[in-house]
């Protein structure tokens, strides 16, 4: 937008210039030579020994006409918007002035009730800058010259970054060859740590870089990022390379492993909060050493009525070892039964992490004691019975 | 754009000095570059369907590639040649040089003059490895490549203002063609 | 009025400065050649002066860029097999050395010669220049010097249609390149870059390095010589962009600009909201 603007500024000095150089020719001599030193726009030093007609190019101009046609249209747009706004605070009785975005919202949801699922189809009024893209700015100056130096591979930002990882990878092996020939080796105390890094996804560079890239291109960009990685001197260019990894945050949390707190009387506990399955949602807390009382919701196991679900729940402390050894508390709402004790399942597995040791846990993983269930009730489709189930049918 | 696409027909220049002549491309719409392809035009004008000339392809042999090949056949050097290495003369230079002064004195056929020179050459090489204290690979390295890197950036400035025609003409004596008689082309071939 | 008064002034100066003007030039070696011209009062159309250096036959000096020495020594002489052999790159030869070809140094110098007053009086008349190389090895480098020089480069595969569909490729109008430099014509060893015949398409003329497998014909300006070495290929970027600069320089001088900075390279203005 500042580029446009300057170039706008541009073309009104000269426009100035213009007209100071179509006036009849009665000023005095000195005029010229005031004239003459716009060529020289930043500083004047001595006199030019030559000047330049200011050339507007065509990609400028068309670049211009454009930008012109697009302030207009936003103009235009700009004042619909308003008159849009104050018949709305009349309709809800308010003041036009002080009728903010989030009135406008609420009244449309008033005015327009809409049943449709999608927000985004429903029916909305916003500012003309939030409904209309942004426009590009221009990318070359008033002659045409492009201001990337590789404007013309399409991708200028991605390939300027591919160079600057060359560059860093070049400095690398020329330090790495001086450093060989003093016989001095890599410190290895500063290798760089990229375990639980990785180099950027494509969707995050391609926001990062604006451009969107070929997948092609992509695997060049973790090859050569690898590359400087791999270099054994590549500490020395670590905040280079950091700003093009991504930490792996998610898997490195699921590993983490809460301490047990101790209660008021000493034992250890434990609480998993948020355990789901199907539409059940449920509360579980374990306590360390116990005689297998298990309370659900204020009664015993005999909360669930059907040998299944039971069996559900003492599972993973069967699996364990630690029946009988632990206590288990369980709040659990919504579902039914088979749900209600899939909750409980996964939320004392979560738990008994805390008591056992890590093959333990990793023969639990395998087992799919720590894996949270998604599935939900499929739905049911018409012209059939249920979700999957057709109605009986016989040709004749 | 105006011009025509077919960048079969003509050159650039006789396409776009067409435009200008029928009017079809305004004057200050000219290519920056027209005035400088008129001012200096190529050697060989850039058309599509030039035809490749009807010359021979040379080839280029030396005098002493005669003997030089029956060294290599008979009593191949058996040494490692740094390609970067100006300096150090290999062994076949080195024999091509006793094998010309020895020539040059005259007295004995080629036969002899060959076998003295292999044998001045091994005496050379035994004389040179005595001379030659065990030097210290590290800094021998590092002068070497000190030296091939900055040659070219250096020879580069150096030349700022000499002419090219002395170098060139030195360049083009040391390629001779060798003298007409002897059938080199199978010397090579086995 | 104005203006036209100011074009006019200045021819009488230039009548009579012309000839001392071509005579300092060659007793200098140096390029700085018109010092004495901002002394005088009146400056010109710097179109001017465009036109009136053409007369000169070699007016940025460019024959003391290099020797035929430094073309041998950057290994400049050294072309492919026999078997590779492009008919057309014959004239270019000096011969065949068991098998390899050889380029002849004094016909590359004399082309690389007019190749560099060429690609200087397009610098000179704020022409953009674009480099081309598809050789992996050396595509930095190309970049390198590109940017050093304040031009363009392109070192990656071609999309079609960059030169000839550019403003929709763009989303703009765009201003072409007004030379395209080839380090090296050809793709891959069977295959022309795409941009050689697109440029001769769109009237964009090309200094282009050809090797002994390359076809010479749809460039304006061949350079006969190795392609493939990346002590050619630095000799070459070096080459271009000292005449660039010099084109370029002189400009502002002439202008009264400040010089250019070339202590570093000119970095790249992004437009766009970028935070590298």
């Amino acid at each position: 937008m500042a580029l446009r603007v300057f170039g706008l500024n541009l073309v009104k000095t000269n426009r100035n210039l213009l007209q100071n150089a179509c006036k009849p020719t009665a000023m005095p001599a000195g005029q010229a030579v005031a004239a003459a030193s716009y060529a020289t726009e930043v500083t004047v030093h001595a006199t030019p020994a030559a000047i330049q007609k200011q050339k507007v190019s065509k990609a400028m101009k068309a670049y211009l006409t454009r930008a012109t046609e697009h302030d207009e249209f936003m103009k235009t747009q700009h004042l619909e918007f308003q008159i849009g706004k104050r018949h709305l605070a009349n309709m809800m009785g308010a003041d036009a002035e002080t009728f903010t975005q989030e009135d406008i919202n609420e009244a449309i949801s008033y005015l327009f009730p809409s049943g449709l699922y999608d927000p985004k189809a429903r029916p909305a009024m916003k500012t003309p800058e939030e409904v209309f893209p942004a426009r590009k700015a221009a990318e070359f100056d008033e002659t045409g010259r492009p201001f990337h130096s590789m404007f013309y591979t399409g991708k200028p930002n991605f390939f300027q970054l591919l160079h600057e990882v060359v560059e860093e990878t070049n400095k690398l092996y020329e330090l790495e060859e001086r450093m060989l020939r003093r016989g001095i080796k890599p410190d290895e105390n500063q290798k760089l740590e990229i375990a639980g890094f990785q180099v950027l996804p494509k969707d995050q560079l391609e926001r990062l870089l604006v451009e969107s890239i070929a997948d092609i291109e992509f695997t060049n960009f973790s090859n050569t990022m690898d590359r400087l990685i791999a270099s054994p001197y590549s500490y020395k260019s670590k905040a280079f390379i950091e700003r093009y990894l991504k930490p792996l945050m998610d898997q490195s949390k699921q590993l983490e492993i809460p301490k047990p707190k101790i209660d008021e009387q000493g034992r250890q506990y434990i609480t998993t909060y948020e355990c789901l399955r199907k539409t059940a949602r449920a509360d579980v807390t374990v306590r360390m050493p116990g005689t297998g009382k298990i309370t659900i919701n204020g009664q015993d196991i005999s909360y669930f009525e059907d040998e299944n679900s039971r069996e559900q729940l003492l599972f993973p402390l069967n699996y364990s070892e630690l029946l009988g050894k632990v206590d288990v508390e369980a709040n659990v709402e919504g579902g039914g039964p088979s749900g209600q004790s899939g909750a409980i399942r996964w939320g004392i597995a979560m738990c008994l992490r805390s008591f056992v040791d890590q093959e333990m846990i990793e023969s639990m993983r395998l087992v799919g004691l720590l894996t949270r269930d998604y599935r939900r009730r499929e739905r049911k489709k018409f012209g059939q019975e249920g979700a999957r189930r057709k109605y009986t049918w016989k040709k004749r | 754009m105006a011009q025509s696409r077919l960048e079969k027909i003509g050159t650039i220049f006789t396409r776009v000095q067409g435009l200008l002549r029928g009017g079809a491309m305004k004057t200050e719409d000219k290519p920056i570059w027209y005035d400088i392809y008129a001012a200096f035009p190529p050697k060989a004008e850039p058309r599509f369907d030039r035809p490749a000339p009807e010359m021979p392809v040379r080839s280029i042999f030396y005098a002493e590639d005669v003997v030089r090949a029956k060294l290599h056949k008979q009593n191949k050097p058996n040494e490692t040649i740094s390609l970067f290495d100006n300096k150090r003369s290999t062994q076949s230079q080195q024999f091509l040089q006793i094998y010309d002064n020895l020539k040059s004195q005259g007295a004995l056929d080629e036969q002899r003059i060959y076998e003295t020179a292999l044998d001045l050459l091994a005496e050379q090489r035994q004389q040179s490895r005595l001379d030659a204290t065990p030097e210290d690979p590290a800094v021998a390295a590092t002068e070497l490549d000190v030296e091939t890197k900055s040659q070219l950036m250096s020879e580069f400035i150096q030349a700022g203002g000499q002419q090219d025609r002395s170098s060139g003409s030195q360049y083009k004596e040391r390629k001779k063609e060798s003298p007409v008689g002897i059938n080199i082309d199978s010397l090579f071939k086995d | 009025m104005l203006r036209k008064t100011l074009n006019n002034l200045p021819r009488f100066s230039q009548l009579c400065g012309l000839s001392r003007r071509l005579q300092s030039t060659q007793a200098e070696p140096a390029p700085a050649v018109t010092t004495t011209v901002s002394t005088e009062a009146e400056p010109e159309d710097i179109a001017v002066i465009e036109q009136r250096i053409l007369k000169h036959p070699d007016y940025f000096q460019v024959h003391n860029l290099f020797t035929v020495r430094d073309l041998f020594n950057a290994r400049v002489h050294y072309g492919h097999k026999e078997g590779s052999l492009d008919e057309r790159m014959r004239p270019y030869l000096y011969g065949s050395r068991l098998g390899h070809l050889i380029f002849d140094l004094d016909k590359t110098a004399v082309h690389l010669r007019d190749a560099l007053n060429f690609v200087a009086h397009i610098a000179f008349r704020d022409g953009i220049i674009l480099f081309f190389n598809r050789n992996a090895l050396n595509a930095h480098l190309v970049e390198q010097k590109a940017m050093e020089a304040g031009e363009f480069s392109h070192t990656r595969f071609w999309r079609g249609g960059i030169f000839t569909n550019a403003n929709v490729q763009f989303d703009a109008v765009t201003r072409l390149p007004d030379l395209c430099i080839f380090l090296n014509t050809q793709n891959n060893v069977m295959s022309q870059h795409t941009a050689v015949r697109d440029s001769a398409k769109m009237a964009i003329p090309t200094v282009g390095i050809v090797d002994t497998n390359c076809n010479p014909n749809l460039i304006t300006y061949p350079v006969p010589g190795n392609d493939d070495s990346p002590a050619a290929v630095e000799l070459y970027c070096n080459l271009f962009k000292e005449a660039i600069l010099r084109g370029k320089r002189k400009r502002r001088d002439l202008l009264g600009l400040p010089p250019l900075d070339e202590s570093q390279p000119r970095r790249s203005r992004n437009t766009k909201t970028n935070s590298n």
